[in-house]
């Protein structure tokens, strides 16, 4: 239905690719998930493949037209919702699928049948004769899709589809992909930041990184090519290094893998091993900062193919003001890291210079402040943060990390996951403890760690979801 | 196909236009503000040596017609960036529609609202009894003279935002560019009082002759020849204003 062959897409002149290369084939009938963070090139693909933008190089064609000879024929099968929903506030529902159905040059009773159908099939028809400006999120994005289904698509595109949806409205927004694709045979290419998105969807998963489409496979087989549960682990200071050699050589280890100051290892059964890796680390006189356990996820696979973690790989969109700024809208700033002023890229402050600036009026008091902002914060969450706890908490990233206590949970169910007893719990300096600080009932703890009940519990609520 | 793409979007432009009250409020009084502060502000410039009409109002008519082009269409592309961040212009896109029909019924709108204004302002002189030639054909002529300009400035204007990319600096060039045209052109005052060097910017200026063409038609004696000349040249404009706002639009969106 799909078949995408060496595409390669530079904008304007610059030889920076976005997408570099990227080959592959979707089935008819088939959900394919394209799972990739910001900037990776997902959208882009998503662009050509609906004509809206031409390749730079490489062939591509959907439903058997060229996207670049026959693109008109290839918009008369497809459908695309892009990332902002594309509907027109100040419409009702009711206009604006009628517009897009006229857009698609359907007539007269044959328009009016498929705007309600579409209407009832989104349970839209209580709403339909009302602007657009008051719908809900999850509402506006129902009618998106009901707008790039109206002249029965042969592929569906999403691009992003869940992007800023609350949790009901992004399963539900999941119950209707899988009915299209089960009732109308609907091929389905999605692009999605978010890994359970993938896992629960996709026939296939792409991996892609950098441009590259770095592993292509179902979601078993991916999570097939890792080894086990995976421990994240990571320590003060410059224990990382001295922890790593001690984990490799240990008989339960099957991979170890440094993720900047942290470390993965993976494990056959991770409830078990835990308290051994714990005690073998505390042998050595290392100290664990924070531990997590998981279950094989897409996130591992990421991890394993790119090196690096979802959630960590930075947004590097330009910004729109960079053609004002002389490219100076990098977000350079300095930041209070833990016990030192850092420059935004982590490196080292010029002391001299920096105690000169700190000197002038009115930046000692904002630096103070600064300081016991994120000494806080620090304190707020004690010694089970993650690592960069204590930066600037007037960022809402920052602060969001800050406060992630580190959780032993099932980390690839996100709305439907099991809380230990007595909520999340965190590996405080040598003893398990609750989200508020007070010790874990140490019997209860152990049930749970073995992971069983969990497990069960776990693959029951999946079983409910579909 | 090309008309029927038109239409609909146009329709869908027009709907939402008629739903924002603040435009009908203001929209419409605009233009009737400026033909009475106008009007009166320079009344006395009638009583010059030479002057064309019996009352300043008389001729200023056609130049408040094409004032109301200027700050009408010059904010137009506007819209057209909001679209494109909304997301509604990949929506249209991915359609089997006539691509060009995205940017035409956009321009189309814009003159068509402006055509709004101007009806209004025709009744108004009508009620301030103008001495206006009021019969079909004239009018007709002079509102299409006014409408062919609004596309060619529509275009300019969505054309600009494209390059731009950001709503900011495209009223700042809006802002620097209709004032300049319109006093470059007769709007408030025949080319023959104005210095050199203006009457000379005056003959490279399109509103000059969107000016001259429906002032011919609506004031004094008709000229059709003189018409037939200021249009060519206003409809050439518009005709590469659209032409090459479509080509930057199609460009950006590779």
């Amino acid at each position: 239905m799909i078949v995408v062959e060496d595409l390669v897409k530079c904008y304007g002149t610059s030889d920076k690719r976005s997408v570099d290369g990227v080959s592959f084939e979707i089935a008819e009938g088939e959900v394919f998930a394209f799972l990739g963070p910001n900037g990776a090139g997902k959208s882009t693909t998503a662009k050509i493949l609906t004509t809206l933008m031409a390749p730079t190089s490489g062939r591509a064609s959907v439903a058997g037209f060229d996207v670049m000879e026959e693109s008109r024929k290839v918009r008369e099968c497809i459908g695309y919702v892009a990332q902002n929903t594309g509907i027109d506030f100040f419409m009702t529902g009711r206009e604006n699928l009628t517009l897009i159905a006229h857009l698609y040059h359907l007539k007269g009773a044959e328009l009016k049948e498929r705007v309600d159908t579409m209407l009832d099939y989104f349970s839209l028809t209580e709403v339909a004769d009302q602007m657009c400006a008051g719908y809900s999120g999850g509402m506006q994005r129902k009618l998106d899709i009901a707008t790039a289904l109206l002249h029965r698509p042969k592929v569906l595109f999403l691009d992003e589809p869940t992007l800023g949806l609350d949790a009901q409205s992004r399963i539900d927004l999941w119950d209707y992909v899988r009915r299209l694709n089960a009732e109308f045979g609907v091929t389905v290419f999605l692009t999605t930041h978010y890994l359970d998105e993938a896992d629960k969807l996709a026939d296939r998963v792409g991996i892609i990184d950098d441009g590259q489409l770095q592993i292509v496979g179902t979601p078993s087989e991916l999570k097939d090519t890792l080894k086990g549960d995976s421990i994240a682990l990571s320590f003060d200071g410059d224990d990382t290094e001295k922890a790593r050699p001690l984990l490799e050589h240990a008989d339960f280890a099957k991979e170890v893998l440094t993720e900047d100051d942290s470390l993965r290892i993976y494990v056959d059964n991770g409830g078990a091993t835990i308290a051994s890796l714990i005690g073998l680390l505390s042998d050595n006189d290392i100290q664990v900062k924070s531990v997590t356990l998981a279950r094989p996820t897409l996130d591992d696979v990421f991890i394993k193919f790119t090196g690096k973690s979802m959630d960590k790989v930075e947004e590097k969109v330009d910004p729109w003001w960079s053609q004002w700024s002389g490219g100076g809208g990098n977000d350079e700033h300095t930041e209070w890291k833990g016990n030192k002023w850092v420059n935004s890229d982590g490196s080292a402050k010029d002391q001299a210079a920096f105690d000169e600036w700190a000197a002038t009026e009115g930046v000692a008091d904002a630096i103070a402040e600064d300081e016991r902002k994120a000494a806080d914060a620090a304190d707020k969450t004690a010694d089970a943060t993650t690592d960069d706890s204590a930066t600037d908490s007037d960022d809402a990233a920052d602060e969001d990390t800050a406060t992630s206590e580190v959780n032993v949970s099932e980390s690839d169910t996100t709305d439907d996951n099991k809380p230990a007893p007595g909520g999340d719990t965190g590996w405080s300096g040598n003893e398990w403890v609750n989200a508020d600080g007070s010790p874990k009932d140490p019997e209860a703890m152990a049930e749970w760690l073995k992971g069983g009940e969990s497990a069960d519990a776990d693959s029951k609520d999946k079983e409910g979801a579909r | 196909m090309f008309a029927s793409d038109t239409y609909h979007l146009f329709m869908k432009y027009m709907r939402i236009t008629w739903r924002m009250p603040m435009w009908t409020l203001f929209g419409l009084a605009q233009p009737l503000i400026w033909l009475i502060i106008f009007s009166d502000l320079f009344s006395e410039m009638a009583k010059l040596q030479g002057w064309p009409t019996t009352s300043y109002a008389n001729f200023f008519l056609p130049g408040v017609m094409v004032m109301t082009v200027l700050f009408g269409s010059a904010w137009a592309g506007v819209s057209l960036l909001r679209e494109v961040n909304f997301g509604t212009v990949d929506k249209m896109m991915v359609t089997p529609i006539h691509r060009g029909a995205v940017l035409f019924s956009r321009v189309l709108h814009s003159a068509a609202t402006v055509i709004i204004q101007c009806v209004v302002l025709l009744i108004m002189a009508f009620i301030m009894d103008l001495d206006l030639n009021l019969s079909v054909l004239p009018l007709a002529a002079g509102l299409v003279a006014v409408l062919t300009l609004g596309i060619g400035f529509a275009s300019l204007s969505n054309g600009i935002a494209i390059v731009l990319r950001r709503e900011e600096p495209l009223v700042v060039v809006g802002n620097f560019m209709t004032l300049p045209l319109m006093f470059f052109s007769s709007a408030m005052m025949p080319v023959k009082y104005m210095p050199d060097w203006i009457q000379w910017c005056a003959v490279v200026n399109p509103i000059n002759y969107a000016v001259e063409a429906s002032r011919t038609m609506l004031v004094g004696k008709q000229d059709w020849v003189a018409f037939g000349q200021g249009y060519a040249i206003v409809f050439g404009f518009a005709v590469v204003a659209f032409m090459w706002a479509n080509f930057t639009f199609m460009k950006s969106r590779q």
